[in-house]
């Protein structure tokens, strides 16, 4: 666990009263985010994104399988998200555990809103095969708000996701995946939320919270936000509590956030696309 | 609220550090190899096998990134990125960890904790004499868990452990500031670890890569512990906080871009990012790290 001095708590908290935080951000403000689309080759998408110094991995694996009893026109979704122990010793043995547990409940609750995902589009062959779409995500690194890049990551991911093409014979239940690795279809992100956490430290609150607010913080709010500003999730973490004006600033802002990350983050992610150069890279850790 | 959002891509970012890293760069003529582990560094026999190398077929290797160096026959490999080795007489900044029967256990970035006696430590009034069972009692009135302080490496044991010790009055714990980490090869070692920059922002820049950062208001009394327990609260305005989160950003920038830091630099980069008019926070954008560190960078 990260922990400071009394003494740093102290100029943290007056710091965020007079809305100047340690890094010189107003409470509002994020910190700049790098992101990189289709960092893994063994993937059908992935997606890296850093926030200083959180790095995030998210990996997206496409197979088929059967579709659930409840849902049989509907394909499947699977997330799973990791703290490497190498990002921080409290990841060690089974001490991530929890906050692995929190991250994909958060993530999977974002992802498997039926507003955010059509799918039924995820159907081969109704009722009997559908796309199984698993959402691994990997922390390397954790510098605060693992939240909401990973949620980042997820959407520039699944942005990145070829779905390789599929011929079905219906009558005889016969399929085959193409090997192609030109035939493939997109899959539309637009309605995919992405999460804004608020960290309510002192008696104001903070988005995109460092490492050392994290460890000051009393409750944390994660707010799923749309694309068009709609709400769509809404997770309490922490021991505090908080009032209800707060909660209502909170989604205001969230609204306000959520809006322009997302505005940003397609923006990037429809330059990458577009940019050839950044499609020569050839591997992970390095940059050509 | 305005919030500012950036994004940017990682190909960008890579490309403005192949532009202005410290090996390809045209401006700044490097003749040291940098190395990488198991990297090649001589066929040749006849060469001795310093630090951070290994011999393989009569050849010698890096076994760490980082600066060939040769000393007549001696080659050796010195590290970009490594634990604090620790110095008698260095500047340090520390976090205790333990409290232990007359030691504090404290966290410097090392191989392995230091250790800071009882016997180390001017006790509260300065007087000089014998500690007693009483003052081992009540080690935890004058730091506790967590506390950060600043002292001096008073012994470097054989096992490579620190002795530390805090009998100055300028050592002891530190508040009303805050802390940001570097990699502790990127402290220079200057004249006076303890900087006040004429802008009123004070620095302790430990030689573990730990750096203290507070506005100036020091009064020259003695480190008493009367002091430490009944510390007059300073204000701190919104104006001196935004001056020290830009003295933060700007050795976090320096560091990034891999620069010595030393008082010297971090004026030239705090400067720097006044001049080009930046915003606090606007200095660790990607791309305004290298223009703000550039001065720094080609200082040799």
């Amino acid at each position: 666990m990260f922990k400071i001095s009394e003494s740093e708590r102290e100029y943290l908290v007056g710091g965020i009263l007079q809305n100047v935080r340690n890094d010189g951000r107003a409470n509002l403000d994020f910190r700049s985010i790098v992101v990189k689309t289709g960092v893994l080759t063994q993937t059908h998408g992935s997606a890296r994104v850093q926030l200083a110094n959180t790095d995030v991995l998210v990996g997206i694996k496409l197979e088929t399988g059967e579709p659930e009893a409840q849902a049989p026109h509907h394909g499947r979704i699977h997330v799973s998200v990791e703290c490497c122990p190498s990002a921080s010793p409290e990841f060690e043995g089974r001490g991530g555990e929890s906050l692995n547990n929190e991250l994909t409940l958060v993530i999977e609750r974002i992802i498997k809103d039926t507003s955010s995902f059509d799918l039924s589009k995820f159907s081969i062959i109704p009722g009997k095969l559908v796309w199984i779409i698993y959402i691994d995500a990997m922390v390397l690194d954790s510098g605060g708000n693992l939240f909401d890049a990973i949620s980042l990551g997820t959407r520039a991911a699944l942005h990145n996701t070829m779905v390789p093409h599929v011929d079905v014979n219906i009558e005889a239940e016969e399929f085959t995946v193409s090997d192609d690795p030109e035939s493939f279809t997109r899959i539309d992100v637009s309605d995919i939320p992405i999460s804004v956490t608020f960290c309510k430290i002192g008696s104001g609150y903070v988005v995109d919270a460092s490492i050392e607010e994290e460890s000051c913080m009393s409750v944390r709010t994660t707010v799923g936000v749309n694309k068009k500003g709609n709400i769509c999730t809404l997770q309490k973490g922490g021991h505090g509590s908080i009032d209800p004006t707060t909660m209502y600033q909170m989604i205001a802002s969230a609204k306000k956030i959520g809006m322009r990350l997302i505005e940003g983050l397609d923006k990037t992610l429809h330059t990458e696309s577009n940019d050839l150069q950044s499609k020569k890279n050839i591997g992970f850790f390095i940059d050509q | 609220m305005a919030s500012n959002m950036f994004f940017f891509l990682s190909a960008e970012v890579g490309n403005m550090k192949r532009e202005g890293g410290i090996v390809q760069n045209a401006d700044i003529q490097i003749d040291a190899q940098i190395v990488l582990p198991g990297q090649l560094i001589t066929r040749e026999v006849g060469y001795l096998r310093g630090h951070g190398t290994y011999e393989l077929d009569g050849s010698l290797y890096a076994s760490v990134s980082g600066i060939v160096e040769r000393v007549n026959k001696l080659i050796s490999v010195k590290p970009l990125k490594a634990k604090y080795p620790g110095e008698v007489g260095d500047v340090v900044v520390g976090r205790i960890t333990q409290v232990l029967q007359k030691t504090w256990r404290i966290e410097v970035n090392g191989r392995q904790s230091a250790s800071l006696q009882l016997s180390a430590i001017n006790l509260p009034g300065g007087a000089q004499r014998r500690r007693t069972t009483a003052d081992e009692l009540n080690m935890r009135t004058i730091f506790v868990e967590n506390d950060l302080i600043s002292c001096e490496v008073q012994q470097v044991h054989s096992d490579g452990q620190l002795a530390l010790h805090t009998r100055s009055a300028k050592y002891g714990k530190l508040t009303g500031g805050q802390l940001i980490t570097v990699p502790s090869a990127l402290m220079k070692r200057v004249k006076n670890h303890f900087y006040s920059f004429t802008f009123g922002v004070d620095v302790i820049l430990g030689l573990n890569g730990n750096i203290w950062i507070s506005q100036t208001i020091r009064d020259d009394t003695n480190y008493d512990l009367k002091d430490i327990r009944t510390e007059t609260k300073a204000e701190i305005t919104s104006i001196s906080r935004e001056k020290i989160s830009r003295v933060r950003n700007c050795i976090q920038a320096l560091a990034s871009a891999f620069a010595p830091i030393s008082p010297d630099t971090i004026m030239e980069t705090y400067e720097e990012s006044i001049d080009r008019g930046l915003s606090c926070s606007d200095i660790l954008k990607p791309d305004n790290i290298y223009e703000v560190t550039q001065r720094a960078r080609l200082r040799r």
